[in-house]
C-alpha cells in the first residue's frame, strides 16, 4: 500500500514539473502573425450594451456594439477577418495572456492594477460610472451615502468592482454577466449596481422598472475611460491601433458608433412586446450543442476510461500508478478550473477553439468517473468466473471479452447512464469560455431580451426533458439485458 | 502423466503446502482426503496452475508447466479439465453457450462442431432438455453436472474435482457423484478433493490423505479407510465414517 502510494507521488510530482517549468506567458502576437493567419481574434464579453452585446440581425444571432465596430475598423486596417471569442470579462485578461485572442476590446478601464500584466492603447471613450436602481426606489437612493452598508452588485474582476468600496460599509455581491446583476436588481437580491455609465443608460433604457444616475465616484483620471488590452509587449501593434482610434476621435465616430449600438437596442426593444417563442432558434442551438457536447464528451470518455481502467487494473508498475494518479487528480479537482486550464493553459500550446477545448475538458473529466465505473464493475464479476474460464484454457483476452465484461456490463449501465446525465448538466460549464450551449445560450436570450426568469425556467424544462428521456431510454435497455 | 516434484505453496508467511512429490497415473483416479484446512484444495489447484507454487515443479505429459509462457499453458489447460465446488457457470451465458464458448474461443472449433458435441455431453448427463436455459433456472445438482460436461467439452485428458458436492442440497449429491462415477468407468484419469467416503471407496485406485500441508499417508481404498497406519489418519476417519 505505501509502495503504492509513492508511485502516485511521483507520478504526481512528474506532472506538476512538466506544468511548472513550461513557460506559461505566450509570446506577443505581432502584426504579421495576425496578417499571416488572416484574422483578428478579438476577446470581448458580450453582455454590456452599448459596448458589445448580442442582437439579432435579419434573425442571425450577431454580436454588435461601439467596441466591434471599432474592431472591425482595425481589422480593416489590417487587412484582416474579424474574429470574436465572447468570454466572462473576468476570464480575458487570462485568455489575452495565453495568446487565445490577439487583443481584448471590452469596454476596460486602463488601470494601474491591470497595466501590470498587459499592455494597453489610447483611452477610446470616456463613460463615467453610474448607479443603476430600480425606478420604485429612485427617490431612496440618491448617492454613494445614501446606499452605506446595503448590498451592491459589480461586474466581477471590473473596474467597478473597485470604485464600490467608496460605498460607507458596502457589502458586494460579485458576479461574472451583467443580465446576472441586473436580474439580482430585479429580484431584489441586489439594492444598486455600479455600472458604466452608457452601458447603464442602455439598460435602463429598454427597461422601464430601472434607473440610472450618475453615481458621484471619486476616480483617478488615468483610470477613467476605456482602452483596449494587448499582451505585454506589443509595441508595434498598440502603435497601429492607436494610429486607428486617433483616427475615430478625429472625425467623432463615438458618437455614431453609439447611436448605431442604440438602434440596433431599440431593434430589441421594439420586438420585447411578442412572445418569448421568438427566441426558439437560440434555445435550439443551445440544446444541440450541448447534447453534441454530450455524446461526444462521453463517447472519448469511455474510450478513455476504459483505457484507464484496464491500465488500473493491470500489474505494470508504470500504467497502473499513472492511471491512478489521473483519476485521483481530476476527481479531486473542480471541472471549472479543468475546463479554464485546458482552454487557457493548452491553448498557449496549440490554439483551439473554445468548443473543442469544453469537449475536451468534460472528455477528460468524464473519463475519470468512467474509469472508475468499469473499473467496479469489473471487480463485482466474481473470481471464480474469471477462474472458471482460465481452467478451460481460455487467455486473458478471450476471458475478458467473452465472461467479464459481458456481466460486468450490467453492472456498468446503469452508472454510466448516470454519468451520461451528468455530463449533459456538468457540460454547462463550459459557457464560461464561451462556447454557446443551452446554459450560455440563456444568458444571450435574458440579455437580449430583458427577461430574467422566463428563460431560465424554459432552459430548466429543457434540460429535463433531456435528462428524463434519457433515464426512460437507459431503463429499456438496461430490462433488455437482464438474463436471470 | 501428472509429476509433481518438491512442490511447495505459501500465502504470505503462511505455508500451506510443504514439499509435496506425487504422482499421478494415465487412468488413475486419485481421490484426496484430509480435514479441512489441511491444503488439499490448494495441493489441487496448484496442478493446472490456478495458483501458483512458490517452488518446486509441476509436469504434465512430459511438459513442465511452472515457468511456461502464458500462451502455452492456456493450451495445456485445455487437457485439465476443473470442476469447482461453486460450479462458476456463466450465468450471461445459455447451459448450451457454457459449453461451446471455450472449444470456439480457445480452440478456434466451428459453432456446428462445438454445438453436436456440448449435445452429446448434454446427453450424457442427463440435461438434454436443458439446453437453452440459463444456469439460474438450473438447480445445484443440474448446474454442477452441466459444470462437468463443460470441462468435457474440451475433450480433457485429465479431469480436476475441487470438493465438487460440498455445495450441494444432500439429495442433489447423487446425481453428480453419478456422473463422476460414469465418467471414472470410462477410464478418464481423475484427481478428486472430495469429503464423500463412499465415493472414495468405491471409484478409487488410490487415496491420498493430507493433513497439515503433507501427504500423511496413502494406499488403495482397502488399505487406508480398512487399515489406516498413521495416528492422525485413524483419527480422521474415526470421525467422518
Amino acid at each position: 500500500m505505501r509502495k503504492k502510494g509513492m508511485a502516485v507521488l511521483f507520478a504526481f510530482v512528474m506532472l506538476l514539473q512538466v506544468l511548472v517549468f513550461s513557460p506559461m506567458t505566450a509570446q506577443a502576437t505581432t502584426i504579421e502573425e495576425i496578417q499571416d493567419k488572416g484574422t483578428m481574434i478579438i476577446g470581448t464579453s458580450a453582455d454590456f450594451p452599448p459596448y458589445e452585446f448580442h442582437a439579432r440581425v435579419d434573425g442571425q444571432d450577431k454580436i454588435v456594439g461601439m467596441d466591434i465596430f471599432i474592431a472591425e475598423r482595425i481589422a480593416e486596417e489590417l487587412g484582416v477577418e474579424l474574429q470574436i471569442e465572447d468570454i466572462g470579462f473576468d476570464s480575458l485578461l487570462p485568455a489575452l495572456e495565453t495568446g487565445s485572442v490577439d487583443m481584448v476590446i471590452a469596454g476596460m478601464s486602463p488601470t494601474e492594477e491591470r497595466r501590470q500584466s498587459v499592455d494597453f492603447s489610447d483611452v477610446y471613450y470616456v463613460g463615467g460610472h453610474n448607479l443603476m436602481v430600480r425606478e420604485t426606489d429612485a427617490e431612496i437612493y440618491t448617492g454613494i451615502d445614501s446606499l452605506a452598508g446595503k448590498v451592491v452588485g459589480v461586474q466581477s474582476g471590473s473596474l467597478q468592482e473597485a470604485l464600490a468600496a467608496q460605498i460607507p460599509d458596502v457589502e458586494l455581491m460579485k458576479l461574472t454577466k451583467i443580465t446576472d446583476l441586473i436580474l439580482a436588481l430585479k429580484t431584489n437580491k441586489v439594492e444598486a449596481i455600479v455600472m458604466e455609465k452608457p452601458n447603464a443608460e442602455a439598460y435602463a433604457g429598454n427597461n422601464p422598472d430601472l434607473y440610472t444616475f450618475d453615481g458621484g465616484f471619486e476616480l483617478d483620471e488615468s483610470e477613467q475611460g476605456s482602452a483596449i488590452a494587448f499582451q505585454k509587449g506589443s509595441d508595434e501593434l498598440v502603435e497601429v491601433v492607436n494610429g486607428v482610434l486617433a483616427e475615430i476621435d478625429e472625425q467623432g465616430l463615438q458618437e455614431e458608433y453609439l447611436a448605431q449600438a442604440g438602434e440596433y437596442l431599440n431593434l430589441e426593444n421594439q420586438e420585447e412586446g411578442s412572445s418569448i417563442s421568438q427566441y426558439g432558434p437560440y434555445f435550439l442551438n443551445g440544446t444541440m450543442n450541448t447534447i453534441f457536447i454530450s455524446i461526444v464528451s462521453v463517447f472519448f470518455g469511455s474510450v478513455l476510461g476504459i483505457l484507464l481502467a484496464l491500465m488500473r487494473l493491470s500489474r505494470n508498475m508504470v500504467f497502473r500508478p499513472l492511471a491512478t494518479a489521473y483519476v485521483e487528480f481530476v476527481r479531486g479537482t473542480p471541472m471549472l478550473i479543468q475546463v479554464m486550464f485546458i482552454y487557457f493553459a493548452v491553448g498557449y500550446l496549440v490554439n483551439i477553439p473554445a468548443m473543442l477545448s469544453g469537449i475536451i475538458a468534460v472528455s477528460l473529466n468524464s473519463a475519470a468517473y468512467i474509469c472508475e465505473i468499469i473499473r467496479s464493475g469489473l471487480n463485482s464479476v466474481p473470481s471464480g468466473q474469471t477462474e472458471a474460464a482460465r481452467s478451460l484454457g481460455m487467455g486473458h483476452r478471450d476471458t475478458m471479452r467473452h465472461i467479464i465484461f459481458p456481466q460486468a456490463l450490467k453492472n456498468i449501465w446503469p452508472a454510466l447512464g448516470n454519468e451520461f446525465i451528468t455530463v449533459i448538466k456538468e457540460s454547462s460549464i463550459v459557457s464560461i469560455i464561451g462556447v454557446s450551449e443551452l446554459i450560455f445560450q440563456t444568458r444571450v436570450v435574458t440579455s437580449i431580451s430583458y427577461r430574467g426568469v422566463l428563460p431560465l425556467f424554459i432552459t430548466m424544462i429543457i434540460y429535463f426533458i433531456l435528462t428524463f428521456s434519457l433515464t426512460k431510454l437507459l431503463n429499456y435497455y438496461e430490462g433488455k439485458m437482464k438474463y436471470d | 502423466m501428472i509429476d509433481i516434484r518438491h512442490l511447495e505453496k505459501s500465502f504470505g508467511d503462511n505455508l500451506v503446502l510443504k514439499d509435496i512429490s506425487e504422482e499421478v497415473h494415465k487412468g488413475e483416479v486419485v481421490v484426496v482426503i484430509g480435514p479441512s484446512g489441511s491444503g488439499k484444495s490448494t495441493f489441487l489447484r496448484c496442478l493446472n496452475l490456478m495458483e501458483v507454487p512458490t517452488s518446486g515443479e509441476i509436469e504434465f505429459e512430459g511438459t513442465v508447466l511452472t515457468n511456461l509462457k502464458e500462451g502455452k499453458l492456456n493450451e495445456l489447460r485445455q487437457k485439465m479439465g476443473m470442476v469447482f465446488q461453486s460450479f462458476n457457470l456463466f450465468p450471461h451465458m445459455t447451459v448450451l453457450q457454457n459449453l461451446t464458448v471455450a472449444p470456439m474461443k480457445a480452440k478456434g472449433i466451428s459453432q456446428q462442431e462445438a454445438e453436436q458435441t456440448a449435445k452429446d455431453l448434454l446427453e450424457k448427463v442427463g440435461l438434454a432438455e436443458k439446453a437453452n436455459a440459463y444456469p439460474s433456472s438450473l438447480s445445484g445438482g443440474q448446474q454442477q453436472r452441466v459444470a462437468i460436461a463443460r470441462a468435457l467439452a474440451m475433450n480433457p485428458a485429465v479431469m480436476l474435482f475441487d470438493e465438487p458436492t460440498s455445495a450441494l442440497d444432500p439429495e442433489m449429491v447423487g446425481e453428480v457423484l453419478k456422473v463422476m462415477h460414469d465418467l471414472a468407468k470410462s477410464g478418464m484419469t481423475m484427481v478428486v478433493v472430495t469429503h464423500e467416503m463412499g465415493f472414495a471407496k468405491e471409484v478409487a485406485d488410490r487415496v491420498l490423505f493430507m493433513d497439515a500441508g503433507v501427504i500423511v499417508e496413502q494406499g488403495t481404498p482397502e488399505e487406508l479407510f480398512e487399515n489406516p497406519q498413521n495416528p492422525r489418519t485413524q483419527d480422521f476417519l474415526a470421525k467422518v465414517l
